[in-house]
Formats: structure tokens, sequence, C-alpha cells
């Protein structure tokens, strides 16, 4: 059920319809069928899949609380009798346990997550192996069905597990307001990956409905189907043809074709997340932001920082943190400084921190050495930007640049969108080798002769099309620059007397029938993660 | 009052929204053939007792003029080009909300049977946006609410045409008397009807031009080289069901037809299977099929430059003969048991072998086509 059917907008309207008939008791309930019901329209046996992290991960999470209660209960109930050396024992114990706890918990999590991601790349690499050594045992890939969203959701069950253990807060003891925290229909495929603490509560307490909401909400979802419709759409068709067909191209067809990637990638993703925010909206639900104007990056760390904001969060938060403050890397930190200087040795923990986490993010995006290339891609960059800090504050000095300025902001931004664009070859391209044959001959077969003739609208784009997207891309790129400047756009719309905000989304809703792409819609990008 | 401003400033929006995206149809929606003959079929002047279903090898093929001389009937060939049977069983039920259909004519076209069929396929909603009966139409969107692109479940998007031309032809002919009369003056362009390469000669039918020698369209052709092998779609098996029980339900008697293409294409394309794959299918539902791709010469004689495309699109001259020849077998049917070698030769390996010399003996003329 793609967000864009009348499937899904009928759906919408019965599930908001009885939601707010419903005694606000009962709402969280019908949040839940609901979003059960729409994970059966994909596919009703993949659902055990969800079912079972759901399980795995309540059950977890009580086992941790109680050790917390019991723990804290028994060192109330001993505060006398236990001295210090034995009350930190039995903490140590405590931890313990919890910790084993966590690690079956993400054994079994991340074991499935791969199982059904991985297992097929890993017996690829080994069968490769084989064949490279000359001799072994072969192995046969075997017919696995990815579930759907099973990374989001896995992601999703994991942070609450962590942050159950380390007490952040308790665990939710009712089972099924935990299956609705981890399947809520909107964000079940293509995330945001929600947080427990800000969305859970949000999803189980009862409300009235409120027409500004709703009004928002369909307005968030408009935004969303225009960037899909009109955009991702119209665009996909080129894409896929240079890409996929890389031999046959090559110059300003692969440029081209990086570029609309780029249009594709970003308006498919942030189109998706405007919809899901816009749905969760109606039901009253305030979901993270996924994406802020990531193309005003003036650095590639400072991209992640925009884009899939919320998997880098979580990244940062249960891969980062965990991994930059433990002892070991202490010790790394310790040892480094003595051996390669305050600076370079002090950045070193963070490189490497850096270089893990985006080796998990690569491999989040699929199981291929071309998604593991584009998480090391963006890593080596941040991590080596790190380390050369200090030689461009000497040449900054030197040249007398201003960092501040705003000729010096506006080429950070272009240097940074040239770098995510590189990224895209490895991301999109068909395998590692084909990223880097394209990247060549973007250059060695670049050619003003291939804008003769009308072989570049030959590719699934007409001129009209490009100029719908460039039309497109401007409107987007407005409304971003607004928002960069502090601009809450549907706000001021909303302020605007009623002719004015009703010929804007008059304006938008005839746009999207007369320009959105007719042809079979494609899928969300991100709903195959 | 004060409570209720929100939800009176909603319903006006919404009246808004419906009032321009109607302008848009309007302007952007030419108007076309489907809406003609979907009027055509519940005037309340005529009564249709046989409807001809199928898509454009069947509209420029049967001319209803023929069975009504013969059989005494009062026949409309409701078949629209781009028309999948699942459109067919919509446009059936259509037309018996206004008419009394004693008979159904099923045209079987290789192209949508023998191919599989996309759900969703565009023209699917297109010819649903034209049925007016609020009853059918529904029941489409239900039956189809999950293909079906909201976009054009609200108004005629396919068929927009967003260029300032369009616009002033669309407006220009909406403003007149003709569109309003539902005359076929108004279904298209200075008259004439795309893709129907011919004056409208009534009932549903187009006398379409041939060009004087050999037939074009061997590339397409070449496209479909291949899927006699595939056997009838299990989308249309599935659809074709429906019309065959509703037609039961209703008492209407259902004639399944094939309407012969260029004998050219006929012998590339494998019709020989093709007929072997369908006749085994009807029967088994125990409904009468009539393979005119196999005619005999001397009953319907035609060469491949009777036909304006290989593909199948016959010119008028031959559809008036196909169509006497074919009321006159029903005739025949109607009055008792048909012998079938009186009107079809006993497989294509024959056909193919004499057909030319056979062809020659019924008009005296020597064979021109490939």
């Amino acid at each position: 059920m793609s967000f864009t059917t009348l499937h899904f907008f009928l759906f919408l309207a019965m599930g908001v319809l009885i939601y707010y008939l419903l005694p606000k008791k009962l709402q969280w309930v019908w949040l839940l069928v609901l979003s059960y019901l729409y994970y059966f329209t994909f596919s009703i046996k993949t659902s055990v899949f969800l079912i079972f992290t759901t399980v795995v991960t309540y059950t977890g999470g009580i086992l941790l609380t109680r050790m917390n209660e019991s723990s804290k209960a028994y060192l109330a109930a001993n505060k006398e009798t236990l001295d210090r050396a034995a009350k930190k024992a039995y903490k140590e114990k405590v931890k313990k346990n919890k910790r084993r706890v966590v690690v079956a918990m993400l054994l079994l999590c991340f074991g499935l997550l791969g199982v059904v991601k991985y297992l097929n790349f890993v017996i690829e690499n080994i069968d490769a192996l084989v064949l490279a050594v000359g001799h072994g045992q072969y192995f046969e890939p075997v017919n696995i069905i990815l579930p759907l969203g099973i990374s989001f959701y896995t992601f999703q069950s994991i942070s609450y597990i962590i942050d159950v253990y380390q007490g952040k807060y308790s665990a939710e003891k009712n089972l099924f307001k935990y299956a609705l925290f981890v399947s809520f229909f909107p964000q079940l495929l293509q995330g945001p990956i929600g947080r427990f603490d800000r969305l859970a509560h949000q999803l189980y307490e009862g409300r009235s409905f409120s027409l500004k909401a709703a009004e928002f909400g369909l307005q968030r979802i408009l935004w969303g189907c225009f960037k899909k419709m009109v955009l991702a759409d119209r665009v996909a068709g080129f894409v896929t043809t240079v890409f996929g067909n890389y031999t046959e191209y090559g110059g300003w067809y692969n440029l081209v074709a990086v570029l609309l990637y780029c249009v594709q990638l970003y308006a498919d993703f942030s189109g998706g997340i405007d919809i899901v925010i816009g749905t969760a909206e109606i039901f009253g639900i305030r979901m993270d932001e996924n994406f802020r104007q990531p193309f005003f990056s003036k650095s590639i760390g400072e991209f992640w920082r925009r884009w899939h904001i919320t998997l880098g969060t979580w990244m940062k938060d249960y891969i980062f943190y965990p991994f930059s403050l433990s002892k070991q890397m202490n010790r790394f930190g310790k040892w480094s400084k003595k051996h390669l200087g305050n600076t370079v040795g002090k950045a070193m923990p963070i490189c490497l921190a850096d270089l893990l986490i985006f080796f998990v993010v690569g491999i989040w995006h699929g199981a291929a050495w071309k998604y593991i290339a584009y998480g090391m891609y963006n890593g080596i960059i941040i991590a080596v930007s790190s380390l050369l800090e200090p030689l461009y504050a000497k040449g900054f000095e030197k040249t007398k640049i201003h960092k501040e300025s705003k000729a010096w902001t506006v080429v950070q931004i272009i240097r940074t969108f040239i770098l995510v664009n590189i990224g895209w070859y490895f991301d999109m391209a068909v395998s590692f080798s084909a990223a880097l044959v394209m990247m060549k001959e973007t250059f060695t077969k670049m050619s003003m002769s291939q804008f003769t003739g009308t072989a570049f609208l030959e590719l699934g784009m007409g001129r009209r099309d490009f100029l719908i997207v460039l039309a497109g891309c401007i409107i987007i790129f407005i409304v971003s620059l607004l928002k960069e400047r502090g601009v809450a756009v549907r706000e001021a719309i909303a302020a605007k007397p009623l002719i004015v905000r009703w010929a804007v989304w008059y304006a938008f809703i005839v746009i999207i029938f007369i320009f959105a792409y007719t042809g079979d819609g494609s899928a969300f990008i991100y709903a195959n993660f | 009052m004060k409570k209720s401003m929100p939800w009176i400033r909603c319903a006006g929006f919404l009246v808004g929204l419906a009032v321009i995206l109607g302008i848009c149809d309007f302007c952007f929606a030419p108007s076309g053939y489907v809406r003609f003959i979907l009027h055509e079929v519940n005037r309340k002047d005529t009564q249709y007792d046989t409807i001809i279903l199928g898509a454009s090898h069947a509209r420029s093929a049967i001319n209803p003029e023929y069975l009504d001389e013969e059989l005494g009937t009062n026949t409309l060939n409701l078949a629209i080009p781009g028309e999948t049977v699942k459109d067919a069983y919509y446009l059936l039920k259509d037309a018996c909300e206004s008419n009394d259909v004693k008979t159904v004519i099923m045209d079987v076209d290789y192209q949508y049977w023998m191919d599989e069929q996309p759900q969703g396929y565009f023209t699917e909603p297109f010819i649903c946006q034209n049925i007016t009966n609020l009853k059918v139409k529904t029941e489409y969107l239900l039956d189809n609410w999950d293909t079906i692109d909201l976009r054009n479940v609200l108004v005629r998007r396919l068929s927009w045409d967003c260029t300032w031309s369009s616009v002033k032809q669309n407006v220009s002919t909406k403003m007149t008397e003709a569109y309003r009369e539902y005359s076929i003056e108004a279904a298209g362009v200075d008259g004439k009807v795309e893709g129907a390469d011919g004056p409208y000669i009534g009932k549903g039918f187009f006398y379409r031009d041939t060009f004087g020698g050999k037939p074009g369209g061997a590339d397409y052709i070449d496209l479909w080289v291949g899927r006699d092998n595939a056997g009838v779609d299990v989308n249309v098996s599935e659809q074709f069901g429906w019309i065959n029980d509703y037609c039961k339900e209703n008492g209407i008697e259902l004639i399944c037809v094939t309407s012969p293409i260029a004998p050219a294409a006929m012998q590339k394309l494998g019709m020989g299977k093709v007929h072997d794959t369908l006749q085994k299918a009807f029967d088994e539902l125990g409904l009468k099929y009539y393979d005119f791709n196999k005619a005999l010469m001397s009953f319907v004689p035609r060469d491949d430059i009777h036909y304006g495309d290989l593909e199948g699109h016959m010119g008028g001259a031959l559809a008036n003969t196909y169509s006497q020849a074919f009321a006159k077998l029903l005739k025949d049917a109607q009055d008792g048991e048909i012998q079938e070698s009186d009107y079809f030769y006993a497989s294509f390996d024959e056909m193919y072998q004499t057909m030319k010399s056979d062809y020659t003996k019924a008009t005296g003329l020597e064979w021109e086509g490939y």
C-alpha cells in the first residue's frame, strides 16, 4: 500500500475517523490494529519477524527493569548491613547480568537482521574466496525474503533496549503498547527511527481531534507528494537507465545521472518522510525530523547531521559514544597522544569511531561492497578532515580567509555538495567496480558532442521533464532557504489572509495534478531497507 | 457559530478545490470518443439488445448494421481502443443498467488475452472516469481501490493535455452545441476521432481507410512474436469469468469471436497456437467461439492490403464483408446446427498452404500482400 495510492488515503481516512470516534483510552489499541493491518497489506508472512523482534526486545526490557528494580530494592533493604565493598561487588554482579541480557538481545535482533539481510552477501564472498583460492566447499545462496522495514524497526527496538539497560527509563510493561511503539504504521517502513522516550507516550495518550493538526498534517503530506510524484518518480527512469547500463554511457550522461540521482534520493526519501510525519501529525503525534536542509551543509560531517538525522543520532548515541568513551579507546587515546603528538593523538580515537560508524552506516544501507565503500568514503572524509584540522587553521591564517564570510560559506557548501555527489556513485551504481568505472568515465568520456542530437532526451526524460525538475528543485531550494533562515513555512502561510493561503495550497494541489509523473509510480527507495 | 467556523472554512476549501479541479478537467481533458459512446449506450430513446465488447480491432471490424439486418437485432459496438477485459466487464454492466441486453459478442483480441495485463493500467481509470452510472462507477472504484491512483479518481487526469493549444481546442469544442448534444463531431478534433482513421458510420463503427498498399507496423508485430506460448493471462481469465458469470446470472447469451488480423501477421504470430489455447479455454466454459482468423477465403476473402496495419485494424471494406459473413454465421447457428467446414479451414496449416490461391479463386484478384 504505497503512500500515494487511493488505497492508502482511504485507509488513512478510515483510520483517523475511527481513532477520534473511539474513547481516548482505546485510541492506542486502534493505532496498533491499524499498524498491523498496514503491515499485512505488504506481507503477512514477514510480520513474523516484526513480532519476533517485538517480543524479544519487550522481554529483554522487562528483564532489565526487573534487575534494576530488584537491585535497588536489595540495596535499600540492606543499606545498613552491606559495606562499601559488598555494595560495589553486588552492583558489579547486577551490571554483568544486565550486560548478558543486552548482549543476548543484540545477538538475537542483529542476528535476525544479519541472517535475512546479510547471509547471502557473506555466502557470496566466501564462494568468491573459495574460487580465488582454488579449492574448498561452495555454498548455495539461501532463498530469504527481506522483511520490509526490518532495518528500521530493529534499530528502533535496540535503542529501547540500550536505553532501558542504561536506566534512562523503565521498560514498558504492556506488551501491546510496546508493540505499537515498534510498529507504528507511518514510520514502519522507512523511519524516522523513533526513540521510546519521545514517541511512546504520544502514541499511548488519548487526544481530541484538532483541525489545525489535521490541516498541517495534510499540508505536510502534500509537500511530500510533490517531492515524490513530481520530482523523484520523474527522474527515476533516466537514473536507472544510465546507472543500469553504465558501459554504454559516460561523460555528461554520468554527471547528469548522478545529479538527478541526488534529486531522486532526496525527493524520494525526504518526501516519504514528509508523508510519514504528516500522517502522524493528523493523529496528533509529532515525530522526529529526519532532514534539516542537508544541501546547506558546509562539511560532510554536518551533512550527516542534517541527512537521515535519526540514523545519525542513533549511530552517535549507540555506537560512537560507547565506542569512543570505552576503556580501550581511552587507553588508545593516551597511547596515540604519546606517540603521535597532542593534536593528532587526540583526534585519533574520534577518527576510529567515525570510521566504525560509517562502516555500519554503509552496511546498514545494504549487503554489498558498494555500500561499505559508500560508508567508508564518508567516514574517511570526516576522519581525514578531523586530522587535518590544524593544517586548515594554519592555511586560514596564512591566506587570511575569513572563515565566517559568506563567500567562504558558499565555497564550503559547493565543496560538500560535490563530495556528497561523488558518494552517490557508490550508492547507486550496480557494483563497487561499476562505481569506479563510472567515476573514471565521467571525466574520460566527457565531450560536448554528447549534447548534439536528441540522445539525452531519449533516456526517459524529455525537455519538458528537465524543465519541470529544474522548477521543482528551485521551489525546494526556496523553501529550504526560508527554513534555513528560521522561517516556519507552514506557519508563515497560515498567518496570511485566507485567500492567500488557500491560493497557495490550491496551486500546490493543481501542480501535483498537472505535473506529477504519470506512469508506474515507483516504490519508495528506503522502503526496501 | 464561532466554533463551527473552522469547519465551514474547511468545507469551503473542499468546494473550492472541487471547482478548481472541475475547471482543470474542462480545460485540459479533451472531449473524446469514450464520452460519446458511453452516452450512446445509455441513450434513453434507444434500446440495444446486442452489445459488442472489445478493443480497437473490434471497433474497426464489426459493423452492427449487418448483424441487425440479418438477425433483426439492435446492436451497438461498444468496443473502445485500449478496452481491457476488465473494462469490458464494467462497460457491460453499465450497458445493462439502461438496456435489456440479450446477447453479448465478446471480441477476443490476442493482444489483450495472450499477454500479461498489468493491473492499474492507464486506460482502466480512463474508461472508468467516463462511466456516468454512479452505481457501476462506485463498484469499479471499490473493486479496484488498491491499484487506482487517487488523482485519477478525482479527475480525468490521464487524458489531460496541459498545453495552451489544447486548452484552446478543448474549451472551444466544449462550448459547442455538438458537445452538449454528445455528437460524434465533438468526440475528436475537426470531426476526426483519434485512432479511428476514417469516418464514423454509426452504432460504434468506423469505416477505416487503408492506404492501398501493403500495411505497415512490422516493427510492432515483432514485439509480439513468441507470445503465442504464453497462454491466456490469468488476470484476463479471471476477469472474463466475471463477464461469463454476469451473463449467466442475467440470461444473456455470450458469443466469443476473434476478428481476423492481417494474414501475414497471423503466420508470424503463431495464431494456430493462439487459436488452440483460446478454443480450449472457451470449450471448458461451454461457450461458443468463432475464430475468423481461420475463416475460409471463400467465406471472408481477405488480403493484407485490406488492413490499416499488420496488427489487425481492418479497413472499412473488409469490415463490411466480414460483418456480413459473421452475421450469416450467427443466423445459420440460430437456425440450426452448422458445419464448421462450411465456414472455416480445418487447420491453420491447411489455410496457410492454400489461402493465396483460395483468395484468387474467390475474388478473381491476385494476392497483393506479403
